[in-house]
This record gives structure tokens, C-alpha cells and sequence, in this order.
């Protein structure tokens, strides 16, 4: 064949290409052996920070299929705030809470995805923290659902869209994530002795209540909250939500709706103290709650923002709340009832009674 | 998007799987497209200024083999130099020129000021107007025929492995190859590969871990005396080399990948035994650049010893300039050209005083002796480029022989990385990796990494390719910490 008439993927030889090939998967074999050797040395040495997450995916992926009748989603407000055994208990059905820290609708809509693969509930409760619409790059927490949700297409489409792309490395490889600890590695690998950075298991563990649940028994104290403001001047501007979130957001209802889920939003509540001081310091709130309620209307889903029910019904007090943000166990207790009590007397709409 | 970043990779593996499946007649296309992008993803503005210097090179190209005229020709070529000059100046010089002129009429006391721009450097226009440039002038020469298609004299001067920082490459060497067919070679790849693998090994490994030492250093030298300066100082040139070699390699095994052969630019410079042999190793496409369109039109060596002398001074001074418009960089160069004249002049007393010592009876004593000297007057011009200022590298240099018995413990070693953050393994495994890389660029015959590593078993070949990975991921400068030391010190060029 003359130079010419050859295909531009011309090589010299079949044989050429095959031998190529087969070094090059050997070599790739023995690189991924060798990472993998790294990789259990450097994540003894760094020590696991996602127990919940693993505890949680694992108490997850061994539910009986399609056992779960609703499913809370979002940020760690999710996780605080609604406690399945105060659903469970009172509408006579088996809950779970998919909820994660930072959790943006991107990582949401990867989760929920996972979810409903495993699981056909009749409700989604899913929480929209406006402070969630945005577009921080952050990256362990989207480490901990990535590293304990099963090898599928979703997975790589949540590596693919959660992750920017100069993370993929990170969430790839742990060599990459835990390059830092090197130092420690050459001490261990030369038979020095290195303590390992590890989490007492059992009472890391033992605030978590189960079905995605965490417990805090903690009480803020307010002056802490207060002293947030100490320098802030008194601006507060419109909150920008941001438009990947929103995309994701659009995504998250027509996956409910494609799969015939009913969904509603909730906003968990922030501490009364707080939410003043914010509201006058920060962003101005009613516009918040103006803006999710439009979104809300838009999608025909029904919103439910405790913040403003707290301020008319003084639902719960600055002491139900571990600190600025999230609810304690007393305070997750009282909204869980509240809005248990909302879905037993909704007639059937959600649940049949 | 830089080179050590995934985003690149990504990219570039892209760009090369999409430049092997297209037919060949469309490559320059798929070439120039990821080119631009990868340009336009610094500043899409700024894209102009490389597309105004080439069409006007382009045109002018055109021109000049279309009109036979010397007059003509040389009127289109002043023009070209003029323009892509023009831009370069605003760019670079024209804040640098007014504030010195601001100073000097301060100095005078006269209250007129000229006026500054707001002006952001577009990235590599230094590069690419100097590719222009070489271009203009090898047309005019006749040394080459102007191309005529626009679109692969677009992608000469915007190829992306080169844009950025180099190499200059000739337009020769690679317009030429733009025209040819280039069939998947799997020993040209693998080699363009391992050239990258190594180039981001003195970037990440070796000058990354040691900036970590330098920069605290450099940018406030007023803490520090004695140990700490000299230290810092012989580490930039190490990490001046790791990184702008390192960057070469990269941009050098990219071209490689995808069936292109780009200039050489480095070739041992740290164990020339003079400052002339030094510049005919570093940054080898800048310098030859200034010899072939510099140095030779001022007349080369043929001319008097005081014009020679004048002329060595006029090129390392353009040379500094074209680092930075900076009076560290005027002085660097200055610094370069003395000393150059002063090994030519002193060539014969060196020569008879090697004679007279015995020298020339232990001939590898003797070049060690001379590199060691090379490396240290090079070493103190670059106290110059690196230093913020002029009174920085004063003080660097008049502190560097202070207080130096108190920084000899190791105690204060220890101290001293630790207040730089640095890990105490990381600098040892730092420090022996720099040293096996001065040692095997002392014993290696061949200038080229393939060349060293091609010949040896396949084990040993293997591991060197892990040993190279894995330094890189588990002992690389990225992430936490290291979010200084991210870019290539010549992307500012």
C-alpha cells in the first residue's frame, strides 16, 4: 500500500498495534495496583470523615426494594430537621432521609435519582434553602455521596455535573485527594510510627438515629449567633439564586413527575435570632420567600416555609436550635410533628389515610 | 487553562483523538479551533491583538513575495515591525516608560506626569509576536516562502502547545509541517507522553515544592540573612529550570503527540563551563532568535572588539527586556552581556592561567571547576530576575554572607521549613530528586530524556515511568497550599 491510499489511522502493522495495546493495558493494570496500594495506606492515615454518609447509603442499599413510602432530600437542613421516626410513627409508613451536608439541587438530583432506583415513594419532601442556589466549589461533601453511591451511570453523571472538572482527580483517585498525608506515608513505609487521624466510630456514630437522621443535642447560644453581626452594616441586598441550581431544580420536578411522585418544597427553619439579624443585615428575606414561592408556583408544587410559620406561629424558639442554622433534637421533634400533623390531616392527598 | 491543570488534559486529549479521526486535509482546522479556544478561555478580548498580528503578518508576507522590489519589501517589513512592535510596547513597555519618566521628572521636581494605561498583558503575546516577527524577517530574507493559506499561518502563530510560553519555533520548522500527513505513530506518541510526564515532573515535583521555600523568601528578603538567602537563591535556579523546562517538555511532547517536531529549548544549561555556552543552552528558541535577527544583523563577530562588545550589551539588554518591563530585568540582562564580554576578553589570561595552575592536567576537575563558577555567576543575575525590586536584590545580595554560622544548625533548619510550612521528608525527597536531576544532567551524553531512558530494559523503563506518576501525585505541588505556585513562571512573559 503506498502512502497515498493509506487511512490516516494507517500503522505498520496489526501486530504492532495489538503488542501496543497489551503493554499499555498491563501497564495501566500495574499503575491501578499500585494506586490501590496507596490509596489503603493514605485513607488509614488521613482517616474516614464521611462515616455518616457510609452509614447511611449502606443502611440505604439494604432496604427492601420499594419499601419506602417517602423520602426527605436537600442540605443538612433536610437531615436535622425532619426525623423519620415522627413520620413513620405517625402516618403509619417507612421514611427515609436521603439528606447530606451542602447538598446543592445538582448533587440532589443525582441522589434522588439513586434513590428512585431502588425505592418508588409516593412523596418527596425535599428542602430548598435558598443559601443552597449557589455555585461554591467545595468538595468534600459531594466526596461523601460520590464514594458510597454504587458504580452505575448515575454515578458517573454525578462525577460528571457535581464535580468541577478540575475535581474529577480528587474524586477519582484518593491517592490525588489525600496527597497531603505523603509525609505521614514516608514515616509509615519506613516503619515509623504514625497515628492514624481516626474518628472514635462510636461516638462519631452515636448521634446518628438512623434512616438518614442525625441527632445534635446541643443549644445555641445566642450571643454566638449576635456576634456573627458584630461588624456587618445594616444592607441587606436581594439574594442572586443561582441558574445551574435552578436548572437542577427543573430537573429534580420532572424527574417526580415523570416517575408520578408527588413533591413539596420546605424551607427548615433558621433560629428566630438569627433570621432577624440576617433578614436586617444581610438579604432581605421576604424577597427570599417571594422568589421561592414563585418557583414553587411555577412548578404547581406546594411550598412550605417554616420560617414564615414560625414568625406567625412561634413554632420553635432560639433554644430548639444547636446553633445558628439547624434544629436540635427537641427543635426536629416539633417541625417533624408539625408537618407529620400537616400530611395526616392533607385528606389522603400524599398518603392514603 | 493551564498545562498541570485536568482541564488540559481533558482538553488536549480531546483535541488529539479529534485531530487523528478527521481526514487530513481537515486537521489545521480541528488544530486551529482548539488553538483559539484555548486562548480565548484566558480572555476572549485580548484574542484580537493575536488576530490583528496575524493577519497583518499574514498579508504582509503575501506582499512581500508578490513585489520584487528590495525597496518595497523593505518598506512592508519596517511596517510589520512597526505594528506588531507597536502593540507588544503598549502592552508591555508604555506603564513601565511612564512611570520611569514620572520618577525622573519627580526627581526634577517638575509636576507633568505621563499618563499610565489600565492595560491587562495579553498571555504570550511576547511569544507569538516574536514568531511573527522571525516570520516577517525570514520572508524578507527569502529564507522561506510566505504561506499563502491563512489558515495554517493563523494555527503557526496560535498552536496551542505553543502559544503560551514557547518555544519560539521557527516558521521553517513548523508551517512546513503543518502541510504534511501525519499517520498515527505509537512510538511518536508514547515518546510525546513520556516528554510531558517529565516535563510536569520538574514543574510539580521538583520547582513547585521548592517555590514553597523560595517565594516567602524573595517577597520579604528584609526577615531573612544569611542561609536563608543563599539558600533561596541557588533554589530559583533549579526552579527556574524544572519550571520553564518542565513547560517546554510539556509544550515540546504535546506538538510530539500530535506528529509535530518543535525547536529544542533546553539543553543542560547548568553544566556550561562559560556564560556564552549558558545562553547556547537556555531558553535555546529566545536566544537563537536574538543571534539570528539581533546579533547577526548588528554585524555578529565580525566587527571590532568595542562595536562587538556594544552589540553583546544592545542584545542582552532586548533580552531582559523582553523578560519584563522591569528594572530587574534591565539589569539581569546588562548583567548577562558583561558578562559574556568579559569571558571573550578574558578568554586568553583564563587560558594561561589554567596552564600555569595545571589544569588542563585534570580536564574533568578543571570543568567541574568551571561549571561550578558558570552556575554561580549565572545564579547571582538571576537574584536580579526573581527579586521584586532593585533594593530587594541590594539587600539580598549585601545580607546574603550575614549571620551565616547561626543558620548552619539543623536546628535552624527545622525551624526554618516549618515556618514556610514545609515538611521535613517532602524537602529531603525534594532536594535528593533535584540532586539525581544536576547529576544526570551531568553524566547524560544526549540532551533528550527519551534518548536516556529509550535504550534501557523494559523494567527499568517502567519503573522510572511509576517512579515519575507517582512523585507527581503523591509528592506534586497542587491542591491546599500550593495555589501560588500554580502557574509556569513564563505564562508572565
Amino acid at each position: 500500500m503506498d502512502m497515498k491510499s493509506r487511512p490516516s489511522f494507517y500503522m505498520s502493522s496489526f501486530n504492532e498495534y495489538t503488542k501496543t495495546l497489551s503493554k499499555f493495558v498491563l501497564f495501566l493494570f500495574i499503575f491501578l495496583a499500585i494506586n490501590n496500594f496507596f490509596e489503603v495506606q493514605l485513607e488509614n492515615i488521613a482517616g474516614s470523615t464521611d462515616l455518616y454518609a457510609q452509614v447511611k447509603w449502606n443502611e440505604f442499599y439494604g432496604l427492601p426494594s420499594n419499601s419506602v413510602n417517602l423520602v426527605f432530600i436537600g442540605s443538612s437542613y433536610s437531615y436535622r430537621t425532619f426525623d423519620p421516626e415522627v413520620f413513620d410513627k405517625k402516618l403509619n409508613i417507612n421514611s427515609f432521609n436521603m439528606g447530606s451536608p451542602l447538598q446543592k439541587p445538582v448533587e440532589t438530583y443525582y441522589v434522588l435519582k439513586e434513590t428512585l432506583k431502588y425505592q418508588k415513594p409516593s412523596l418527596v419532601v425535599l428542602d430548598i434553602n435558598w443559601g443552597l442556589f449557589n455555585d461554591d466549589k467545595y468538595l468534600n461533601t459531594k466526596l461523601w455521596n460520590f464514594d458510597n453511591m454504587k458504580f452505575s451511570a448515575n454515578k458517573i453523571g454525578y462525577l460528571l455535573n457535581v464535580f468541577d472538572v478540575d475535581q474529577y482527580s480528587y474524586a477519582l483517585f484518593k491517592t490525588v485527594r489525600y496527597h497531603q498525608h505523603t509525609e505521614e506515608l514516608i514515616k509509615k513505609l519506613m516503619g515509623k510510627d504514625v497515628t492514624a487521624s481516626s474518628v472514635n466510630l462510636d461516638s462519631y456514630l452515636k448521634n446518628y438515629k438512623g434512616k438518614g437522621f442525625i441527632v445534635d443535642n446541643n443549644v445555641v447560644d445566642v450571643n454566638t449567633i449576635k456576634s456573627k453581626f458584630d461588624n456587618a452594616i445594616k444592607s441587606p441586598k436581594t439574594y442572586v439564586w443561582n441558574k445551574k441550581q435552578l436548572k437542577y431544580l427543573d430537573k429534580i420536578v420532572n424527574l417526580c413527575k415523570k416517575k408520578g411522585i408527588k413533591l413539596i418544597f420546605v424551607t427548615a427553619p433558621q433560629s428566630p435570632i438569627y433570621l432577624e439579624l440576617y433578614d436586617a443585615y444581610w438579604f432581605d428575606y421576604e424577597n427570599i420567600n417571594k422568589t421561592a414561592n414563585k418557583i414553587a408556583d411555577m412548578y404547581e408544587v406546594e411550598y412550605i416555609d417554616y420560617n414564615m410559620i414560625n414568625k406567625e406561629k412561634k413554632l420553635v424558639t432560639n433554644e430548639d436550635f444547636s446553633d445558628s442554622s439547624h434544629l436540635n433534637y427537641g427543635g426536629a421533634q416539633k417541625v417533624s410533628s408539625h408537618l407529620a400533623q400537616y400530611l395526616l390531616n392533607s385528606k389522603g392527598k400524599y398518603f392514603k389515610k | 487553562m493551564i498545562f498541570t491543570s485536568t482541564k488540559f488534559i481533558i482538553f488536549f486529549s480531546l483535541a488529539t483523538i479529534l485531530y487523528y479521526i478527521v481526514k487530513d486535509k481537515y486537521r489545521w482546522i480541528v488544530l486551529l479551533i482548539a488553538s483559539y479556544y484555548f486562548y480565548m478561555l484566558w480572555n476572549v478580548k485580548y484574542t484580537l491583538f493575536i488576530l490583528i498580528t496575524t493577519i497583518t503578518t499574514y498579508l504582509t508576507g503575501i506582499l512581500m513575495d508578490r513585489y520584487s522590489s528590495q525597496k518595497a519589501k523593505k518598506s512592508l517589513l519596517v511596517m510589520n515591525l512597526i505594528i506588531n512592535s507597536s502593540i507588544l510596547f503598549l502592552f508591555k513597555y508604555f506603564n513601565f516608560i511612564s512611570s520611569s519618566l514620572n520618577n525622573v521628572l519627580k526627581w526634577v521636581s517638575l509636576s507633568y506626569r505621563f499618563p499610565t494605561l489600565d492595560l491587562l498583558l495579553p498571555i504570550g503575546i511576547s511569544f507569538y509576536t516574536f514568531k511573527a516577527l522571525g516570520y516577517t524577517i525570514d520572508v524578507y530574507r527569502e529564507n522561506i516562502k510566505a504561506e499563502k493559506h491563512f489558515g495554517i499561518f493563523a494555527l503557526f502563530l496560535s498552536f496551542f502547545p505553543q502559544v503560551l510560553s514557547g518555544p519560539i519555533d521557527r516558521s521553517y520548522n513548523l508551517i512546513p509541517q503543518f502541510h504534511e500527513k501525519h499517520h498515527i505513530d505509537l512510538t511518536r506518541i508514547k515518546d510525546g507522553f513520556i516528554l510531558m510526564l517529565w516535563g510536569f515532573f520538574k514543574k510539580l515535583v521538583i520547582a513547585d515544592n521548592l517555590a514553597l521555600f523560595i517565594n516567602p523568601v524573595f517577597n520579604h528578603p528584609q526577615n531573612y540573612k544569611g542561609i536563608p538567602l543563599i539558600l533561596a537563591s541557588i533554589f530559583f535556579a533549579f526552579q527556574i529550570y524544572c519550571d520553564f523546562s518542565g513547560y517546554s517538555d510539556v509544550a515540546i511532547g504535546c506538538a510530539k503527540v500530535l506528529g509535530f517536531n518543535s525547536i529544542n529549548n533546553f539543553n543542560n544549561p547548568y553544566t556550561s563551563k562559560s556564560v556564552p555556552e549558558f545562553w547556547r543552552r537556555w531558553h535555546i528558541s529566545l536566544s537563537s532568535w536574538f543571534r539570528d535577527y539581533v546579533y547577526i544583523p548588528l554585524g555578529g563577530n565580525r566587527v571590532s572588539t568595542k562595536r562587538w562588545c556594544f552589540n553583546q550589551l544592545i542584545v542582552f539588554l532586548l533580552s531582559g527586556l523582553w523578560h519584563g518591563a522591569n528594572w530587574t530585568f534591565v539589569i539581569w540582562g546588562i548583567l548577562h552581556g558583561i558578562l559574556t564580554i568579559i569571558s571573550k576578553l578574558t578568554k586568553n589570561i583564563r587560558n594561561q592561567l589554567t596552564d600555569k595552575l595545571g589544569f588542563n592536567r585534570h580536564p574533568r576537575f578543571h570543568s567541574i571547576l568551571q561549571m561550578i563558577l558558570t552556575f554561580l555567576l549565572v545564579d547571582f543575575a538571576w537574584i536580579f530576575f526573581r527579586a521584586n525590586s532593585l533594593s530587594d536584590a541590594i539587600y539580598i545580595i549585601s545580607n546574603m554572607f550575614k549571620d551565616i554560622s547561626s543558620g548552619l544548625s539543623l536546628s535552624y533548619m527545622a525551624e526554618l521549613l516549618a515556618s514556610f510550612g514545609i515538611e521535613k521528608y517532602d524537602f529531603i525527597i525534594t532536594m535528593t530528586f533535584l540532586m539525581l536531576l544536576v547529576l544526570m544532567e551531568y553524566i547524560k551524553s544526549s540532551n533528550s530524556i527519551l534518548e536516556i531512558v529509550g535504550s534501557k530494559p523494559i523494567w527499568i523503563r517502567w519503573s522510572f515511568y511509576y517512579i515519575l506518576i507517582f512523585s507527581i501525585i503523591l509528592l506534586g505541588g497542587y491542591g491546599y497550599g500550593y495555589e501560588e505556585q500554580t502557574q509556569f513562571l513564563y505564562v508572565q512573559f
